[in-house]
Order: structure tokens, then C-alpha cells, then sequence
């Protein structure tokens, strides 16, 4: 669908017009995927949202533009998510997209994955390794995809990927003889 | 044991118990959000507009180039009307190209303010005419307080175009990313709704107080006393001078921890 959106864009030379209903139509088509995906990015669907927020609103802002010099926005959001969710992101709450949660933060929500060691451990991972694991097992990109999207040398994917590898493995015998 | 964990991996992220339920308001907040992100941009330029010709110059491009970018807000003031020639134009705008003399097709207002310069540095891959600036070496290479050259936290996009010393380095989460002109690894990353909120140097530089790429972190924690290495993405440290901005420190992978990169980060909402 979203894909549609753009290839339609590509052959409106007089994308000005079209752009409102279309950045509209492709919020739309693309919310629930990116919610998701944002999700599992942040490791709560709060602070995903806030994060599909903060990056949808930036790239709606120039979106012919990024229509234009990207040719796949959807893909240009994931990636721009899994970077701005890494390092400089300032969590802030806002309006929430998401429909079941408080708008309180005083309680955290509890996550219905709570009692999955897994993403527990998932999500005691360090952004940078939490962000090569979902890149490479969620959007299922090669190592060197990762390393494009993220900017980083190919290298250091490999080791983060390893790194992020041993500690859920460890993290998970732990659970497993703690619970046996 | 490596097949085990990566299938549950594969299967913990098919879980439904991913998906969030979207409100129905969503799409309008989005599409309002980014109508505030566009419409606070348009105000910079136009604030840019009134400082000098040379700024102008920038903005009237930058103007170009919002015309194309969808209208989320109202039209801007210095709206063009759509026509065979002006799409090309704004084609060009929108990769970044700047073109310091209108087109004829542009309203008056656009014309009337033709500034004095010729053309500017271009940087389109395409069919523009490129006139080349030789690149310019920074040679102050002081980091902070506010800024960094004729580079300045919180500056316009149109200021910093202006400078003819930042090159387009694509986007990064809604934030644009430029490269400071014969300064390899540096990057300004020029958020819509703080303008510029970060400057990143990997060489060339060195902070007022002496630390500079391959500074160990023990100077740095000398020369810097508050400094704080708990947080999550970078250690960092206040910047003396500037309540409003902290520095950043990379250091390398190995045991001697050296100062590999240094940011001075403003108030910004970019990726990294």
C-alpha cells in the first residue's frame, strides 16, 4: 500500500498538490507496521509510538522531498527510526498514537511481553545491539544492510551482532535454571 | 544452540502481542505535527530572509524547495505558482542545489530581491551548472562554546547554506545532515524545530580547554569536572560558556580510550 503511495507520487511532477492527502494516506496505510516495528525498536509500545511520532512528523515536513531523493519512504522511516531510537532521541511524551494506554507516565504500563524472558532480555540490551538484533531478525537485513542503515562499518555490526548473541544466550540459561 | 536463538527471535517478532492497537486520531496528529514541524521552518526562513542579502540568497532556494514539499501548512508568503518551469526548479532545490538567481517564472517578490552575489556553490548530481569553492579549511578549530567556524548551535538552515561550507549528507531521522567542507568525518546535523543541534568533528578540533582528538579520557575528566560517563549514548560534559549545549565524547575501542570524536550538542531532537 505504502509502496503504492510512493510510486504514485514519483509520476506527479506536481507532487505540491497531491502531498497533503498523500503524506495523510501514507500515515495511514503505514501506522500500524510502523507502530508494531516501533515497538519492538523501544521495547515498550509507549515509547515506540513516541518515536514513529517524532520521526513521521520530521519526514511529513519535507515529505516531497524525501519522496523525491528516497524513492521508498517507508523504508527511509525504519531506518531513520532505528538511528534516531540509537542515540540522540530525547524521549518525550506527547500525544499518544496508540489507542489502549494511559496517557499517564507515572505507572509504566506493564508490557504484555513482561513474562517473556526473551524480550526481557531483548530488552536489557544496549540500543545499539538491540537495534542490530531487530534490524537483522525483525526487517531480516544482511550485516551489511545494518551497517549501511546504521552507519556504522560492517565490522562492528559483526560484533555487536555477536556481543548481543552471547548475552541473550547467557541471559536465557540463566533464566531457564532459575526457573527449573 | 545459534539456529535456536535465532528462531525464537524470528518467531518472538511474528508475535501478535507486538502489535499496537492504532488510535483513531493518529494519522490526524501525525499530519498535524508535521504541518507545525513544516510551518515553524518557514518561519525561520523567513526571519532569515530579513537579516541580509547574502542569507537571501539561501532562503529564497530554501522557499523553492518548501513550495515542493508538500502543503502541510498554508502556502508561504513566498509561494510559486506550478508551472512547466518552476518543476524542474524545485527538483533541483530539493536536492539541495542552490541557485542564487530565480528564475524568471518566480513572483516578484522573489524577483525584486535578487541578490548580489552570483551563483552559489551548487551541489546537484544533475543538470545544474556546478561552480566549484575551493573547500575551505577551518582554521580555528575551537569547539564551543557555541559553535564551531561560522557554524552556530540553533542557526537556520538557511545560515547555514549560506556559509558555502556545509555539503548535504542526506537525511537522518527528519533531521538533515550536512559535512563541513574539507573536514572529513565532521557532521551538522540541522533539525526543522531547533535549527542547528549538533556538531560533530572527528578531526580538526579541539575544545577551549585543550582536549582534542586522541586526548585520553583522564584529561578529559580533568579539564572537565562534571563530567559523566553513565549515560546512555555518549559520556558527556557541560559546556563552560553555554548553559545550553553539552559536549560529547567518542573514544576508541581500545584500552587506552582516547578521544576519538567530539560533539557539542545544542537543544535538538536528531538522530545520531
Amino acid at each position: 500500500m505504502a509502496m503504492m503511495v510512493s510510486t504514485h507520487l514519483a509520476h506527479a511532477p506536481k507532487a505540491g498538490e497531491a502531498s497533503v492527502d498523500d503524506f495523510g494516506e501514507f500515515v495511514r496505510a503505514a501506522l500500524p507496521g510502523l507502530l508494531r516495528y516501533g515497538h519492538a525498536l523501544a521495547g515498550n509500545p509507549h515509547d515506540g509510538a513516541d518515536l514513529v511520532q517524532s520521526v513521521l512528523e520530521k519526514v511529513g515536513s519535507r515529505w516531497t522531498t524525501v519522496v523525491r531523493t528516497t524513492g521508498d519512504p517507508l523504508a527511509y522511516v525504519r531506518r531513520a527510526m532505528a538511528n534516531t531510537n540509537i542515540s540522540h532521541w530525547r524521549r518525550r511524551r506527547r500525544e499518544s498514537l496508540c489507542a489502549d494506554l494511559p496517557e499517564t507516565a507515572a505507572a509504566p504500563q506493564p508490557d504484555a511481553f513482561d513474562n517473556e524472558p526473551l524480550w526481557q532480555a531483548l530488552r536489557a540490551l544496549p540500543q545499539r545491539q538491540r537495534a542490530v538484533i531487530v534490524l537483522r531478525y525483525y526487517e531480516g537485513l544482511s550485516e551489511a544492510e545494518i551497517a549501511q542503515t546504521l552507519k556504522v562499518s560492517p565490522g562492528t555490526v559483526k560484533s555487536q551482532a555477536s556481543k548481543a548473541m552471547a548475552t541473550l544466550r547467557t541471559r536465557l540459561s540463566g533464566t531457564t535454571e532459575e526457573g527449573r | 544452540m545459534d539456529d535456536d536463538l535465532e528462531d525464537e527471535l524470528k518467531r518472538l517478532f511474528e508475535d501478535e502481542r507486538l502489535d499496537v492497537r492504532v488510535s483513531p486520531d493518529a494519522e490526524r496528529t501525525v499530519v498535524a505535527g508535521a504541518r507545525r514541524v513544516r510551518r515553524r521552518r518557514t518561519a525561520f526562513v523567513t526571519a532569515a530572509a530579513v537579516v541580509s542579502a547574502g542569507v537571501l540568497a539561501a532562503s529564497t532556494v530554501f522557499a523553492v524547495r518548501e513550495q515542493g514539499t508538500a502543503k502541510l501548512a498554508e502556502p508561504p508568503t513566498l509561494a510559486i505558482t506550478s508551472s512547466s518551469t518552476t518543476v524542474s526548479t524545485s527538483e533541483q532545490a530539493a536536492q539541495g542545489t542552490s541557485v542564487a538567481q530565480p528564475p524568471s517564472t518566480e513572483t516578484t517578490k522573489l524577483n525584486t530581491s535578487t541578490p548580489p552575489s552570483g551563483k552559489k556553490e551548487t551541489t546537484s548530481s544533475s543538470t545544474s551548472p556546478r561552480t566549484s569553492v575551493p573547500p575551505t579549511i577551518i582554521t580555528n578549530k575551537v569547539l564551543g562554546p557555541v559553535g564551531y567556524g561560522p557554524f552556530r548551535l540553533g542557526m537556520s538552515e538557511a545560515e547555514l547554506l549560506a556559509t558555502q561550507l556545509a555539503e548535504p549528507a542526506g537525511d537522518v531521522g527528519g533531521c538533515a545532515k550536512y559535512e563541513i567542507k574539507g573536514i572529513a568525518g565532521s557532521a551538522l546535523y540541522y533539525s526543522p524545530s531547533y535549527g542547528l543541534g549538533l556538531i560533530v568533528l572527528t578531526s580538526n578540533v579541539r575544545t577551549p580547554a585543550g582536549i582534542t582528538i586522541g586526548s585520553t579520557e583522564d584529561q578529559v575528566r580533568n579539564k572537565y569536572p562534571d563530567y559523566n560517563d553513565t549515560v546512555v549514548s555518549h559520556p558527556r560534559a557541560a559546556v563552560p560558556g553555554n548553559s545550553t549545549a553539552v559536549y560529547e565524547f567518542t573514544y576508541s575501542a581500545d584500552e587506552q580510550r582516547t578521544v576519538t570524536g567530539l560533539t557539542l550538542m545544542g537543544t535538538q531532537d536528531c538522530a545520531g
